[in-house]
């Protein structure tokens, strides 16, 4: 480690210390605030726009819940909220990896940029997102509903 | 947009979709036999042979995950069927289409998020307003 600080490489490795510390910032943020109570400002509680406006489900909702459940230890309660945040946690955290062993000057066989992934991996990640989406927004099957709206 | 459909991509030597490290000569329609090494890539003049066509262009999957789960909208997973293209058509030669793919992966993410912001930004104010109309009526503030 100690000579890596003074290689010149170390400075390419800017751009995976800022997506950590955001992605820290955010994850402390939802670990420490209940995402299962709305917000409120000045004593307006504040719901999704879209669902307010819309009474429907986003591709996103629920994902604040189940970083939160993530976040806490509880998988089942991650998955029942938003069941893709799970792998896709897994999926972000794999390619953060591998982007700083290539800034590294490495090349590990597991190394992947998002464009080297498997084409299945965004095909299935399309294929999720639309059949949650529909599940949850077409009448008749409502399984899967977030547990409870909030932003 | 008038970008050179799949198929009809421009005659010149680009990289070798079963040999990596070699690049062929494409006639405008078909593979030819000759090769040559990628090294010559290096050389000044590469440009006109492959123009703006140097690597794989990215697939923006990332940005396009994160606006797909942040932004409440339908945008980001268009961005990802995009994204799921780019590295396809690169890998079969089809370079002009993957750069557009690309590129429309970028347009539906960036669409995605300034829609939200947008939506997102007049919300908020629109509440706080509220609740500045709300405070003054309320025994609570």
């Amino acid at each position: 480690m100690t000579a890596a600080v003074y290689d010149l490489s170390h400075r390419d490795l800017r751009g995976p210390a800022a997506a950590g510390v955001a992605a820290t910032v955010y994850l402390g943020a939802v670990a420490v605030t209940d995402p299962f109570s709305a917000m409120t400002v000045r004593g307006v509680a504040i719901e999704c726009p879209i669902h307010a406006a819309t009474g429907g489900f986003c591709p996103g909702c629920g994902s604040t819940r189940a970083v939160h459940e993530l976040l806490h230890g509880d998988l089942v309660g991650s998955l029942v909220c938003h069941p893709l945040v799970l792998p896709l946690v897994g999926l972000l955290a794999y390619l953060w990896v591998s982007w700083i062993a290539r800034r590294r000057g490495r090349d590990p066989w597991w190394a992947r940029t998002p464009t080297e992934l498997p084409a299945a991996v965004p095909m299935l990640l399309v294929v999720g997102f639309v059949a949650l989406t529909v599940v949850r927004n077409v009448p008749g099957f409502e399984w899967l509903p977030p547990p409870d709206v909030a932003p | 947009m008038s970008s050179t459909p799949p198929g009809q991509t421009p005659a010149g030597w680009y990289p070798d979709p079963n040999q990596p490290g070699m690049l062929r000569y494409w006639d405008g329609s078909a593979w030819t036999e000759h090769t040559n090494q990628q090294s010559q890539v290096a050389n000044p003049g590469y440009q006109t042979y492959a123009p703006g066509m140097t690597g794989k262009p990215t697939n923006h999957l990332v940005p396009a995950i994160l606006t797909t789960i942040f932004c409440c909208l339908p945008f980001g997973i268009v961005s990802i069927v995009k994204a799921s293209q780019v590295n396809n058509l690169w890998d079969t030669g089809q370079y002009v289409a993957a750069r557009k793919a690309s590129e429309d992966a970028k347009k539906w993410w960036l669409v995605s998020l300034g829609v939200s912001l947008v939506l997102f930004v007049g919300y908020f104010v629109l509440v706080i307003a509220l609740g500045i109309g709300t405070a003054s009526t309320s025994s609570n503030f």
